[in-house]
Formats: C-alpha cells, structure tokens, sequence
C-alpha cells in the first residue's frame, strides 16, 4: 500500500498553497477585518456609556421633576390658603360695611320717619285746631274768634 | 406530526441502506473476488480520477494534478473567496454571514494565541495561526463531502505543514533568544554537565518528535475517521447486502462525529504549533 | 496461515495494546480535567489548554504504535 508513500510534488504544492493563502489572508483580509473589530468593539463601548449616560439623566429627570412638581405642589396649597384666608378677611370687611351701612340706612330712615310722623303730627294738631276754632265759630254763630283766642285753643289741642 | 416525521426519517434510512447496497454490491461484482482494502483505499488515497457520482464515468484530471492537489487550491479558492467577498471594510452592521466568519478568526484569538502568547506577541502571529487554523479545518472539512478526498488523510500534506512549524520554532527561537541562548535555553540548571548535555540533546530530538507527532495525529486521525466510515459501508459486501440497515445508520453517526474530529484536530494542530512556537522562544521559568 | 499474517495478526494486537495504553492516560487525564474545573470553574480556559496539551503528547506515543502496526499491516 502506497500508505507513506513520500510525494514531494504535493509537499511543494501544500507550501505554495498555504504561503498564498497566508499571503492574501495577511495582506488583503486582515486589516479590514481586525480594524472592523476594534471599530465596532468601540463603537459598542461607547454606545453602552451613552445609554448609562442617558439612564442616569432620566433619573436625574424624574428626580428633579418630582422635585418641582413638590414644590410647585406646596406654592400652590400656599397660594390657595391664602387666598382662601383673604377672601374671607374680604368677604368679613365687607360684610361689616353692609352691616354698617345697612344700619345707617336704618337709622337715617327711622329719623326721617320720625321727623315725617312729627310733621303729620303738628300738621294734624293744626288742622284739629284750626276745625275745632271753625266748628266752635260755627256753634257761636257768626262771631269769628279772635287770632288770640285761636292761639289759645290750638294750646289746649296740644295738651290733647 | 412526529410519528410522521419518524415514518419518513425511517423510510429515508432504508432507501439510503438500499441505495448504497446496490451501489457496493456493484462495485464488488466488479472486480471478481472483493477486494475490500482495494475498495477501500480507492476511496481515500491520492488518485487522478474524480468520480462525482456513482453511475456516472470518472473524470481523469489533467496531468500533474490530484485529487489531493485539487483540494488544496479548492480550500484556498474558497476560504480567500469567502473572506474577501463577504468582509468589507468598516462594516460596522456585519450581516450574520460575516459574522461567522470573523466568529473563526474570534475563536482563534480568544482561545488559542492570545491565552498562550499575550497580546502583544499574539497579534503578530494571529494571521499565521488563523491561516492555520482555517486551511486545515476546510481541509478536513471537505474530506466528508462526497466525491471528494481529505488532503489532510495524506501524510506528505501534514508533514509539510509541521515542517513549517518546525522551522517556525526554530527561527521563532533564534528571533526571541538568540543563537546560544536558544540552545542553552535547553540545557537544565543545576545538573552536571554530563547529565545535561544528555538532557538538551533529548529536548533538542523531542523538539522534531513533537513536529512530527503533530503531523502524525492529524493524518492518522483524518485517514482512521474517513476509513471508519467506509469501513461500517465495507462490511455491506463482505457479510451480507442487507446488512447496510445496520451499517448506514452507524456511518451517518461516524460520519457526524467526523465532523467535530475534523474542526477539533484543526484547533490542537493550531494550539500545539501556537504552544511549541512559544515554548521555544520564552526562556526557561517563565 | 502463514509467516506474514501472523505478523499481522501480532501487529494489530500491538496495535491495540498501544491504544488501550493511550486511553487510559487520556482517560485519566480527562477526568482530573473535569474534577479541576469542578473545583475551580474559573480557571477553564488555562485547565483546558494544557488538558489538550498532555493528552496530545500522550496520544502521539499512541500513534507511535499504531503507525509501526500499520506499516507492519500493510507492507
């Protein structure tokens, strides 16, 4: 059997194979490969930093918007208790004021009815006396009563 | 479903069993007696007929070139056409085809040159190795395809490459140490002279033996795995046609299991060359 | 049977008590290997490489055996 059979024609051709297979592997094959790793091994790298970057923005994000949100939160239960509180200083003022108003209108009103009442009243006393002179003129007959004597009984209609 | 699936595998086991009984009973009726190493040496030796398909007349290749020969430039036909064509220059979105191929260069560096050598060295010598790596694994690789033979399986084409690797040592040697300090590199410390000298001529002869052994193993180990496989096909026609029922189903095993041989002595001669280049060209303690 | 298959016949018994040699150191080889890197998974890669590297030198001793039968075989 031609087992080890030495054939030195495909020793020489397995050196020339393998050289230009190295050659072009070497020359041709491996700049572009090796540099396409280590571009993308970079590149990967840098892409995971960026992403751990920006998750912690977002956290800071939502930190400090919570933050704003509290704080704009507590303004605004201050604005509105204050508000609240002016309103209501407000809304006692002015209750005072009609309340005060509301009194002096009473008040003006109730004088005003009394100065009425008390001009009705004379008026009337006067007109009493006035008909009391005419109807006791008339009774006399004729004889008219004198000024003073109609003073006199517009005094006893007073007393009245 | 998987009742089925299993009907069609079995009817495929059986029609492959039969196929490749009637087509060794054949080759057998041939030749009046079987010739079973005869038969079986046809189909891994070096030989000038290519034989595609079993009924179809062989091809006699032109003069000066064999079946081994013709695998050797097929492999490096198609392992610079592969790269070149499918790996581009700042392909930053690699398609899953250029991945597996830069994946092979990846396991060489990861797992054979730079764990042994150190980046720094290792980077120098990944192409070589990678070259290494890749020739020898399409080249036993395409041993299992049908019609053709493994380069590998022929002891002239692995002792050409442990010659390199011999040589490689040798210069690496010279390179990292320096002519003398090379060879004293091999003598131990702190042993009489007599001893010693003994001991660097052993380490100076185990320095070839380890090339050859190389050389050794690759070839042995692509020739006893592509014979076992023929071998189980072989028994067809020397016991009985029906026994292909039994003898293709433990081929196909074998023949899988070659596959992992072939890709598995690819990495050893890669890592054994990787190993010894360093070996010889790292002083003594380190 | 004659003298040169007899030779044969002794050759691939040779043969077969080479191999068994090798596989027995491989085995053992092997499995302080897998015990290694039981105990210590961390150092794999390292436990690996020089698995390999014991296993391949013994093996060529194996192949020693084998090739000598072989040549014996089929000389």
């Amino acid at each position: 059997m031609d087992l080890f059979t030495l054939d030195p024609g495909l020793v020489i051709w397995t050196w020339i194979s393998f050289g230009i297979l190295f050659f072009i592997l070497w020359k041709f094959v491996f700049p572009p490969l090796m540099e396409n790793l280590k571009k993308r091994e970079k590149t990967i790298a840098k892409s995971i930093d960026d992403a751990a970057a920006i998750e912690r923005r977002l956290v800071e994000i939502e930190a400090e918007r919570g933050e704003l949100l509290k704080k704009t939160n507590s303004e605004a239960d201050e604005l509105l208790l204050q508000t609240r509180s002016d309103a209501e200083e407000l809304k006692k003022r002015l209750l005072e004021k009609a309340e005060k108003e509301a009194e002096e209108v009473l008040v003006q009103a109730r004088r005003k009815a009394e100065a009425e009442r008390e001009a009705l009243l004379r008026a009337l006393q006067d007109d009493l006396a006035d008909f009391v002179c005419d109807a006791s003129e008339k009774v006399i007959g004729s004889a008219f009563i004198t000024e003073k004597e109609r003073e006199f009984s517009r005094e006893l209609v007073k007393e009245l | 479903m998987r009742l089925k699936r299993l009907y069609l595998l079995l009817l495929i086991v059986i029609l492959t069993s039969l196929t490749t009984s009637a087509v060794f009973a054949e080759e057998a009726s041939a030749s009046e007696s079987p010739d079973v190493s005869g038969t079986l040496f046809k189909h891994v030796l070096d030989g000038n007929k290519l034989e595609l398909f079993p009924f179809v007349p062989e091809i006699t290749l032109p003069h000066g070139i064999t079946m081994h020969r013709l695998m050797l430039v097929l492999s490096v036909l198609l392992i610079t056409g592969l790269y070149s064509a499918w790996i581009k220059r700042g392909d930053l979105k690699p398609k899953t085809r250029t991945i597996l191929l830069e994946s092979l260069v990846i396991f060489v560096r990861d797992d054979i040159v730079y764990p042994i050598m150190g980046e720094e060295r290792g980077a120098k010598w990944l192409p070589f190795f990678t070259t290494m790596f890749l020739f020898l694994s399409v080249l036993n690789l395409l041993g299992l395809i049908p019609a053709f033979k493994t380069a590998t399986g022929n002891i002239n084409v692995t002792t050409a490459m442990a010659i390199i690797v011999l040589l490689l040592t040798f210069i690496a040697g010279f390179k990292g140490l320096g002519f003398v300090h090379f060879f004293k590199n091999l003598f131990p410390e702190g042993t009489p002279l007599g001893i010693g000298i003994f001991v660097m001529l052993l380490e100076l002869l185990s320095l070839f033996t380890k090339s050859m052994v190389l050389s050794l193993r690759l070839f042995a180990n692509m020739f006893a795995g592509h014979l076992a496989i023929l071998s189980f096909l072989v028994l067809i026609f020397v016991i009985t046609p029906f026994f292909g029922f039994i003898s293709v189903p433990f081929s196909v095993f074998t023949y899988t299991l070659e596959v992992l041989v072939g890709l598995l002595q690819a990495f050893v001669f890669t890592l054994l060359s990787c190993i010894f280049i360093m070996m010889a060209s790292t002083p003594e303690g380190e | 049977m004659d003298l040169s298959m007899m030779a044969r016949a002794i050759a691939v018994i040779g043969a077969g008590i080479g191999i068994a040699g090798g596989s027995i150191g491989i085995g053992i080889i092997g499995g302080r290997a897998l015990d290694a890197i039981a105990r210590q998974p961390s150092e794999k890669k390292d436990i690996r490489t020089n698995m390999i590297l014991m296993a391949a030198l013994i093996e060529g001793l194996a192949f020693f055996g084998a090739i000598i039968a072989l040549l014996v075989v089929f000389k």
